[in-house]
This record gives C-alpha cells, structure tokens and sequence, in this order.
C-alpha cells in the first residue's frame, strides 16, 4: 500500500532525474570527439598506407644494436676490401605503389613473400613466430661456433691427431702473406679433396667456397672491438618494405641472390656477422634444403632481429 | 680397575672399527688409480667422512619436468647402459688405452663446475644435427668422411654422462651421434650422472 503511494509521489522525481541523464548522454554522443572517432573508425576503417622504402631497415638496426649491447655479437666496423661484397649502393627498390590500391599491395606483397617463401607467411602471427625462433635460434648458433671450437680443443688436448681446420689454413696463410686469390685456391683446393670441413653457411651458389666472408670473419673475430657496420640497405638485391596499419608496422625485407653470394655473406652484409646465416636460413627454409642450396637471383626473406629481453 | 680396563677395551675396540670402515667402491677395491695416455693421474675414491651429506645443487629431488624428466635406463637401442663401476673401468681401459673417451655432455659451464675426473667436455648441443661444424667434432672423434661417406670404423668408443636420471643431455647427445651414424656399439651411457656420482661421494674434479 505504502509502496504505491511512494511510487506514485517519486514518478516526477525520477522522469525529472531520467529526463537530466538523457539529455547529459545526448550532450556527451554529440559534443565528445572521442564518440566521434569510434564512430568513424567503425564506418570506415583506417585504409592501409602501403610505402616502399629504400632507407634505413630500422627494425634491423634497432635489434642488432640490443643485440650488440647484450653483448651477443660483435661486429666489425668496416668490411675489408677483400669481402666480396658490392660497395656499389643501387638500391633494388623503386618508390611507388602511391597510385596502386594499397590493399591490393599488401596482398600482393604476402602473396609474393608466401610464394618465395613457399607459402610460408600467411600472416603476421605466422610471421612473427617464424621471426623469433630463428632470431631465438641465432646468438645460438654463435654459441655453436665457440662451443664446438672449445670442444675441439679439448678433444685435441687428449688426443694427438689434429685435423686441418678451415680457419687454421687461412690463418697460416694469411701470416705467410699470401695474396687473395692463393687463399681461396687453396681453400677450394682442400674443400674438394675433402681435407678441410667447409661450414655449409660458407658455400656460394656455384658450389665454391666464399673465402670472402671467410677472411671478413677471421678478421673481425681477431678484433672483437671494433664496431658494428651499420646494415646495409642501400645495396644491390636489397628490397625493404614497410607496411604501415592501423596499429603497426610491419618491415618486410628481402634480398636477392647476387652472383658470387653464400648465406653467409649476406648475413655478414645485412646483420654484421656471418654466424646469422641461420636467421635467413630459417626464415627460408621452406625452398632451401641447405643453406648451401641458394641459387642466384633466389628471394630470401629475410626477417628482422627481434631480442627477446 | 676393571672399568677401565672394559673402558680402555672398548676405545680401542671403536678406534680400530672406524679405521677399518674405509669407505671402499667395493669390498675388495678401495680407490682405483688411473694413468691417462696424456700423463694426466686420476684417483677414483670416495669421501671418507661417512657423515657427509651433499649440500648443492644436486640435493634437489623435484626439478620441473619438463624439461627435467626421467629418462629410461636406455638412451637408444643397442647402446649399453653403465654404472660406476663401468665408468671407472672405462677410465682404466678405452679412456686409459686411448681408445675410448668419457663424455661430460653438459653445457660448459657445469662442466667447470665440476666433472667425472677424467671426462672432456663435449656439450649435447654441439652434436645436435643444427650445428653446422658438427662434422669437425665427429673428426675429432676419429671419424673420417674421406670417402664422401662417413667412415666410422675408426672412431672412439664414447661413454656419455649428464647431471643425472632427471637429464636429458647425454640421451640426447646419444641420440645425435646415433642419428649422426655413430656406431652404437661404440657409445655408452652412465646414467646416474653427476647426481648419483656425487651422492656415493666419488671424487670429482675441476677441469684446469
């Protein structure tokens, strides 16, 4: 009884209370700039900017200079003149792609990375775990290469048989004042006859042995201080290219194979150190069955150094 | 009078019994002396005070599993599975006669912690197939590749060890230079590791 009558004696109360809030809801819908933003991003999504870019890989920059402060790797800061690698700067990228359908772009790039790739990258998700486990995969394989130097050290500490090693020939020969040319000679010498172990990494596409990278390994191992050469980018078979969303940024780059080119030496030019021959080779591996295996003018995708601190 | 003559009878009698309970590997051995072919002495024995207790790392009963789990007594099929008494024995033998090599498959950085006397280091890691200079150390290991093929013939016997049954580095090591083409008869497997190695206080050493 009581309950309907105060009913009945709040009705205007509250139609007056409701009436206030509808008319602050409709103020804030109509006044705010962030009703009308979500508004819009809604009826139209933000279209994807698509750029090519020829500048800096700013993703690989970024993380082997993290890397580098982790102390992980060491590079070196200039590449000798005995490294094979083209000093000669034509970038393989053209900027355009303003008039095309941006989104066509987009798909067109994955759609071409997926095929070089062997439809490996469908997605980001994809992308990104194909990324890390081969970045995870990387200092790794720097550890490989001290870790079996040690072992062989300590083998060899026990036993009296020493087999020939790559880097002992080259180190010898070096210090004989040989030139070059004599160097890789001999090291393709002993590589056929099966003397020396040639690390795949190190195998160009015409099935030599990439003495370049060799000789620029050995020399930056023996000066662990000097810095890291800043990635080239600028490069012949260097492709960048920056896919810009909504939320992110995305930087896909490939290189193409040059004559005369090993996994190695593309890691060396791109990552400052050789021993990252595995980052590509991972993030190729589904149209490389060695990563001795390349062929010239192939596409490698090559995925940016990602450190997982 | 008597009391202390029963007094005296009675140290006496403790004193020789505590001299007498050397603690031996077995009843008859008490310690094993080993010459390397480098020149290197090993003494294998165990700690004598019978009220030591082992206060590290490997105290631990219940490491996470993954990744520490229980291995099986066999690393693969057709590679034999040993005790101490074999790992000495091994030392004395192959390891001694140069034909044989005690493998520490742990990373470096237990290996320096403490190791078999005797072993080298050889990580799991550096025989897994992703290494890409594993064909040096299986070189090293006295297999020839000279053929195009790799020839095994004159490779080393191996024994291979971890930190214990709750590791899976010398299985796995096992398992790489068997997928490497490692002839099983030649690998073996100690598979109380460390663990059970120090547990019976057997002596262990600081690689120089």
């Amino acid at each position: 009884m009581s309950d309907t009558f105060d009913m009945q004696e709040n009705l205007p109360r509250i139609l007056t209370i409701g009436a206030a809030f509808a008319t602050v809801t409709l103020a804030l819908i109509l006044l705010q700039p962030s009703g009308e933003s979500t508004a819009d991003n809604t009826a139209a999504p933000e279209p994807d900017a698509v750029t090519r870019a020829q500048t800096d890989v700013l993703g690989l920059t970024e993380d082997s200079t993290s890397l580098l402060r982790n102390g992980a790797v060491v590079g070196k800061s200039e590449t000798p003149a005995n490294i094979g690698a083209k000093p000669e700067t034509k970038a393989a990228l053209v900027v355009d792609a303003e008039s095309q359908a941006p989104a066509v772009d987009d798909l067109t790039a994955t759609v071409l990375a997926s095929l070089q790739a062997g439809a490996s990258q469908p997605d980001a998700a994809t992308t990104a775990t194909t990324a890390s486990a081969a970045t995870a995969a990387t200092p790794e394989d720097d550890v490989l290469r001290s870790l079996t130097s040690s072992v062989l050290s300590g083998l060899k500490s026990n036993s009296a048989d020493s087999a020939s090693s790559m880097e002992r020939l080259v180190v010898q020969a070096l210090k004989q004042g040989q030139s070059d040319s004599y160097i890789e000679a001999m090291i393709n010498a002993a590589a056929d006859a099966g003397d020396i172990v040639v690390p795949s990494a190190l195998r160009t596409g015409e099935g030599n042995v990439d003495t370049g990278t060799l000789l620029a390994e050995l020399v930056r191992k023996s000066d662990p201080d000097a810095e890291q050469p800043a990635p080239v980018s600028h490069q012949e078979g260097v492709e960048v290219r920056v896919v810009q969303r909504a939320n992110e940024t995305r930087h896909y780059n490939f290189y193409t194979v040059q004559p005369g080119d090993s996994l190695g030496a593309i890691a060396h030019r791109i990552y400052g150190d050789a021993a990252f021959y595995k980052v590509i080779f991972e993030a190729n591996k589904k149209f490389l069955s060695r990563p001795d295996k390349i062929r010239v003018g192939l596409r490698l995708t090559i995925p940016e150094l990602e450190t997982s601190g | 009078m008597r009391l202390m003559g029963l007094l005296c009878a009675s140290l006496a009698f403790f004193a020789s019994f505590a001299s007498a309970q050397d603690v031996r590997l077995t009843p008859e051995v008490a310690s094993r002396s080993i010459t390397l072919g480098n020149g290197q002495e090993l003494v294998i024995e165990r700690i004598q005070d019978t009220s030591h207790r082992l206060d590290n790392e490997f105290t631990k009963t219940s490491r996470p599993c993954p990744p520490f789990c229980i291995s099986r007594i066999s690393a693969a099929p057709g590679v034999e599975t040993v005790g101490e008494l074999e790992v000495v024995d091994f030392l004395e033998g192959s390891v001694a006669g140069g034909t044989g090599l005690l493998i520490d498959s742990r990373m470096p950085e237990w290996f320096v912690k403490g190791t078999i006397p005797g072993s080298v280091n050889v990580p799991f890691a550096a025989l897994e197939a992703n290494n890409p200079y594993r064909s040096e150390i299986l070189k090293a290991l006295g297999a020839s590749d000279a053929s195009g093929t790799w020839d095994f013939s004159e490779a080393k016997e191996l024994l291979l060890f971890c930190n214990g049954p709750w590791c899976d580095q010398a299985p796995r090591a096992v398992r790489s230079l068997v997928g490497a083409g490692y002839p099983t008869g030649k690998i073996k497997f100690y598979r109380g590791g460390m663990q059970v190695w120090m547990l019976l206080g057997l002596t262990v050493s600081q690689p120089s």
